[in-house]
């Protein structure tokens, strides 16, 4: 293969970095600083101004500031998590500071900071230099907890040799740590202090820490947060983005993390166009799972299964045309999500119903007509997939089967089923299984993604299937219409 | 054969974000200068990048913005077992949204565009050519594990998927593009 090699060696050097990169880099670095620097002064010089009530309300669906009894004091509620602080401090709200590029991850996802001075949030590193005087409190959650961590209330704790920075050149802050679970959440906070900080700035800070309150009854791991892409969503075991993609449709990406034993990036995408509601469910927690979507902006309010989602509007800075909304539903009951106007009007209805454990008939498979050549194709794979066996009921077998089904039509030249009986229709430039999850003690869901060429466009579909393991025969007991959720193909094809 | 050179991580087998999982803390200046590892990573992210896209301009413009990105978090960033994985993966992972919204843009479109007629006559873009007829996931794999020489298990966590796919589609795009190359 050394020639390939060579050929693409030869290809690269046609390029090479211009003797200037470093600058042009530096340059653009400080004009994305100084662009953010003007907004975050703006909400920092407000949030720290008094008037802080109306501004964080603006700013922030669901934070909540109001003076408590103590003049000097203020509270603030922020994603469920409160905190008494002094009101001449800075309260930011950096949910929205998630990495917009950045591979999906179960990092700490931040929640809240507060510091002492008025100055931009440093949790990214992006903002103007602290000075040495400075005091911050970060406090993040965790989508995924590393251990068994201790319940709240904890301590923070120095860490000996431990400390950091605030960006490049600038001072070196000492820090303390807790991480904690609350309100079936977990959390972590930093503590940074600066070398000159005052003993009663440090003081406050400590004591803004023990502050801390967790709203009994909030929805672990249902979180919104503000911004170009945020976590809508996310579970022990995969986290879900959203952003607003090209002419005015909506994106939401599924990560799974450690799926299939391994890790997966971007498993699976959805693109929702306006007017119709994302409807997928998936499991959150043990005891229940999370129906979540978007709805265009004129929708004020959103019922799944009767009763009212969260709805966060507007869906981060720069979009405000679509809302998202969530809500619990027991783990096997049907998904239905209604949308109403201003007026009162039922704008959408969209819904799926899922198997229970046997209290209730399964629902029937749906026979969507007309469908592409891809989604027969799609629909064959399914049959082909009920007809399959594997060892055992449990999940891990499931798993197994599912696992070993791809990676053998691969290996095999089989990954095309029967698409290749279509003419013009082929090859896969993508297949995937990205994510299973049990939604009762036999059922399973299973995701299905798979992209098709067809004479020279593209076509990605999605499909969902519950799956019933009874002994050791799989049956298809339910499954979503093949849909279409991108394509580069013109309009009318094929 | 290019060398992965310094920082790739070639024995780490634990994610770039894993790192991450732990409270925001960072080392402090033990790790080499951002600069130093500007310099040493940014050709060879530009060529990588240009040899997936075939662009040399917007491989310039996803480098430029995956290296500004790694610069503002450097300080989170240099204390991971493997930086300059984090930033490969940002940089195609950027790319890839780039590519999902012209693929949007050109669902828009009334029709795709014509291809050029002196582009597709002149040899030197021959190879450019042959690597465009690969689908997206087998070039990015075909340029990690051929050109960079990535293991399949590197070039599978900086893709996000498993190894046995890298090496499926690896095994499908070295046919094509010989295929392709065949008059080259």
């Amino acid at each position: 293969m050394s020639d390939l090699r060579d050929v693409l060696e030869r290809e690269a050097r046609r390029i090479e970095g211009a003797p200037e990169a470093w600058e042009t880099m530096m340059q653009r670095a400080t004009r994305r600083r100084t662009a953010r620097r003007v907004g975050t002064a703006v909400l920092a010089l407000v949030v720290a101004a008094g008037g802080s009530l109306f501004a964080i309300r603006a700013l922030g669906p669901t934070a909540d500031v109001r003076p408590v009894a103590a003049p000097d004091t203020l509270t603030a509620e922020i994603a469920g998590v409160s905190v008494d602080f002094p009101a001449d401090w800075t309260l930011l709200d950096v949910r929205h500071q998630i990495d917009d590029e950045a591979p999906a991850s179960p990092f700490p996802s931040p929640v809240l900071e507060i510091l002492n001075v008025t100055g931009q949030s440093c949790l990214n590193a992006r903002g103007t230099p602290l000075p040495e005087t400075a005091v911050i409190l970060q406090v993040a959650e965790l989508t995924e907890a590393p251990g068994r961590l201790p319940a709240w209330p904890v301590s923070l704790e120095r860490e000996s040799g431990s400390s950091f920075g605030c960006g490049e050149g600038q001072p070196v802050f000492r820090d303390h740590h807790a991480s904690w679970r609350a309100s079936g959440r977990h959390f972590s906070a930093t503590l940074g202090v600066g070398p000159d900080a005052s003993r009663a700035d440090i003081d406050a800070a400590f004591a803004a820490f023990s502050s801390l309150r967790f709203e009994d009854g909030w929805d672990p791991f249902l979180e919104f947060s503000a911004g170009p892409r945020q976590v809508v969503n996310s579970g022990p075991a995969w986290i879900s983005h959203a952003f607003e993609a090209a002419h005015g449709e909506f994106c939401v990406q599924v990560g799974g993390e450690r799926i299939r034993g391994d890790t997966v990036g971007a498993a699976c995408e959805f693109t929702v166009t306006a007017r119709q509601p994302l409807d997928f469910s998936t499991k959150a927690m043990d005891d229940g799972r999370v129906a979540f979507g978007a709805v265009t902006h004129e929708a004020t309010r959103v019922t799944v299964n009767g009763a009212e989602a969260r709805v966060v509007t507007p869906l981060g800075r720069y979009s405000v045309e679509y809302k998202l909304f969530a809500a619990f539903v027991p783990p096997s009951s049907a998904v239905e999500i209604e949308a109403f106007d201003d007026a009162g009007r039922n704008i959408v209805t969209a819904g799926r119903t899922f198997p229970s454990d046997g209290s209730s008939p399964p629902p029937p498979v749906e026979t969507p007509e007309p469908l592409t050549p891809q989604a027969r194709g799609a629909r064959a794979f399914v049959e082909e997939f009920a007809a399959a066996r594997v060892d055992g009921a449990d999940r891990e077998a499931l798993r197994r089967f599912l696992s070993d089904a791809v990676d053998t039509a691969y290996a095999e030249g089989r990954g095309e089923l029967s698409l290749y009986e279509e003419p013009g229709v082929g090859p896969y430039s993508g297949f995937e299984v990205p994510h299973t999850e049990e939604i009762s003690g036999q059922d399973h869901m299973v995701s299905l993604g798979m992209s098709v060429e067809t004479r020279g466009c593209v076509e990605t579909f999605y499909e969902e299937l519950v799956v019933r393991v009874a002994g050791d025969e799989l049956r298809i007991v339910g499954a979503s219409r093949p849909g279409v959720i991108a394509s580069d193909c013109p309009s009318g094809r094929p | 054969m290019p060398d992965p050179g310094n920082g790739w991580g070639r024995s780490s087998v634990s994610s770039p974000m894993d790192a991450l999982t732990e409270p925001a803390q960072v080392a402090l200046v033990t790790e080499p200068p951002f600069e130093d590892f500007f310099h040493a990573h940014f050709e060879r992210l530009l060529r990588v990048l240009y040899l997936v896209g075939g662009d040399r301009h917007e491989a310039e413009d996803l480098a430029q913005e995956a290296l500004v990105k790694a610069y503002e978090r450097w300080d989170r960033i240099r204390g991971l077992s493997d930086p300059a994985g984090y930033v490969y993966r940002m940089a195609l992972n950027a790319r890839r949204s780039r590519f999902r919204r012209l693929a949007l843009a050109a669902r828009k479109s009334v029709g795709r565009p014509e291809p050029d007629p002196i582009s597709a006559t002149d040899d030197r873009d021959a190879i450019r050519r042959a690597l465009r007829t690969l689908p997206e996931g087998q070039r990015e794999a075909l340029v990690l594990v051929e050109w960079l020489g990535l293991s399949d298990e590197e070039a599978g966590k900086l893709l996000g998927v498993r190894p046995v796919t890298v090496r499926v589609r690896i095994s499908r795009a070295r046919p094509m593009l010989q295929e392709a190359l065949r008059d080259v």
